[in-house]
């Protein structure tokens, strides 16, 4: 990988990083497993290393912003996990702060100075 | 088959949290088994319905989940520091000072342990960087395993209120120093270090400064000084020298001159001048049997050079006050200016 490549690289997945829990959040409005939680963050084009994907369900409902429970009704135990009340107003708040962020750096890269006026970047 | 997913599980499971170990291995199994379903639905559909699933099946489900050690990784905390971004101002500070400390006070016990021991003088010297790096070794260790400790087990906003930069303000800022206020630290680093040395020599090896004459493999050695008139001396330049030590640890301290400082320094300076001086015109001071060991030798010429009232011996008396004075000079000059 040439140096150019790896630095984009890096800085990519630093953008992506940031944006993670954002995207969990969102998908867990219903209950959903490990698995389909995958499936569904995918399907929509959101790729997710799985060693990262788990460790950080956890680590959110440490937080307490999930909640998660074993369902045994299935042909395996499974854990599932799902917003809760407090899970559900953190990602209200991020939502308005992605919104925001996405508005001001849309503008920023439309234009030379952020005033809306100029062409766009080469 | 199963087996595999097994020891992996296992592997994992030794890097994880004792706590958390059973739970997280539990959940770990479901999803790799989930997986493991979806690619066995997979290959079905594309090889036909009586596809047997394989040990390669099981090992690329393993193998898009990563080395046991970096999946067992990212369940432990993020913060795993020996000493974190907080505590890391407040460590180099410690260990500069504790260094400073413990560096100061292995060199003054090792010098006197050498002043006062008979040993030959070689090997007493190498005490002192021996004594030196095995203390700065243990003091470095010591600072770094309390502040490990309290990485590991402090709660963490106690950790954040221990933060250095906390109550910065930029009211407290220091102006920049002048260039001729910054305080050389290699030239006075250089200083403490002979002036070091100058105090174990003259003090304790006085007859090492001496004329050493091979001949016909004996080595002759002939003490330059009388030892005895040099000792008068020295009680004097001995308090002169430490305190020149003194000043130039607190100049390393501080940075930047300021007018005691500076004062301090000529006070030191002048005070050896007096000393060189009273010593060089006194006659006494050299061993009376140097000139007899000096005939007929390669150091004869020392004779003709040192002798009191020649040029050379003048030049050297008028070398030595202009430098002092000229020291003395640009540091009131300097003193001056800055105010």
């Amino acid at each position: 990988m040439s140096n150019l490549e790896e630095i984009v690289s890096n800085l990519t997945m630093e953008l992506r990083r940031g944006t993670l829990v954002l995207c969990v959040l969102s998908q867990l409005e219903k209950e959903q497993y490990g698995y389909s939680l995958v499936q569904s963050l995918t399907e929509r084009g959101m790729i997710i290393d799985q060693s990262t994907l788990y460790p950080l369900l956890r680590r959110l409902e440490k937080q307490g912003l999930l909640d998660s429970n074993w369902s045994l009704d299935e042909s395996r135990p499974r854990r599932y996990y799902v917003l809760n009340e407090k899970g559900r107003r953190v990602l209200n708040s991020l939502i308005e702060e992605w919104t925001d962020m996405n508005n001001t750096i849309t503008k920023l890269l439309e234009t030379k100075n952020g005033d809306g006026d100029n062409e766009r970047l080469d | 088959m199963k087996d595999w997913i097994d020891r992996y599980l296992y592997a994992v499971g030794q890097k994880l949290p004792r706590l958390q170990r059973e739970d997280i291995k539990k959940e770990l199994k479901s999803i790799i088994l989930d997986d493991l379903d979806e690619r066995i639905a997979n290959q079905k559909l594309q090889k036909g319905e009586d596809y047997e699933a394989t040990e390669e099946d099981v090992f690329a489900i393993l193998e898009s989940f990563g080395s046991p050690d970096e999946v067992a990784a990212k369940y432990k905390p993020n913060n795993r520091y020996l000493i974190g971004p907080e505590l890391y101002e407040l460590y180099c500070l410690l260990l500069y000072i504790v260094l400073g400390a413990v560096a100061l006070g292995i060199s003054i016990a090792t010098t006197i342990d050498i002043l006062s021991s008979q040993g030959p003088f070689i090997e007493q010297l190498f005490k002192l960087p021996m004594n030196l790096i095995s203390a700065a070794v243990s003091a470095v260790g010591s600072v770094t395993i309390i502040f490990a400790l309290i990485q590991r087990f402090g709660k963490e906003e106690g950790i954040k209120g221990i933060d250095l930069n906390k109550n910065w303000s930029p009211r407290n800022l220091e102006p920049v120093p002048v260039s001729y206020e910054v305080i050389k630290m290699p030239d006075t680093i250089a200083a403490i270090c002979f002036t070091i040395i100058a105090l174990i020599i003259f003090n304790r090896f006085p007859h090492i400064i001496a004329m050493y004459n091979v001949s016909e493999g004996i080595t002759s050695v002939t003490p330059i000084f009388n030892l005895d008139v040099l000792a008068g001396y020295m009680k004097y330049m001995n308090i002169l020298w430490i305190g020149a030590v003194l000043l130039n640890i607190y100049k390393l301290k501080v940075g930047k001159w300021n007018t005691v400082l500076r004062l301090s320094e000529i006070v030191i300076d002048l005070g050896v001048l007096i000393i060189v001086l009273m010593m060089t015109g006194n006659p006494a001071i050299l061993n009376p049997s140097i000139k007899d060991a000096a005939v007929g030798t390669e150091m004869e010429f020392l004779m003709k050079l040192g002798g009191i009232g020649t040029v050379s011996f003048r030049i050297f008396i008028a070398v030595i006050l202009l430098f002092t004075v000229f020291e003395a000079a640009k540091h009131i000059y300097y003193s001056i200016k800055s105010h």
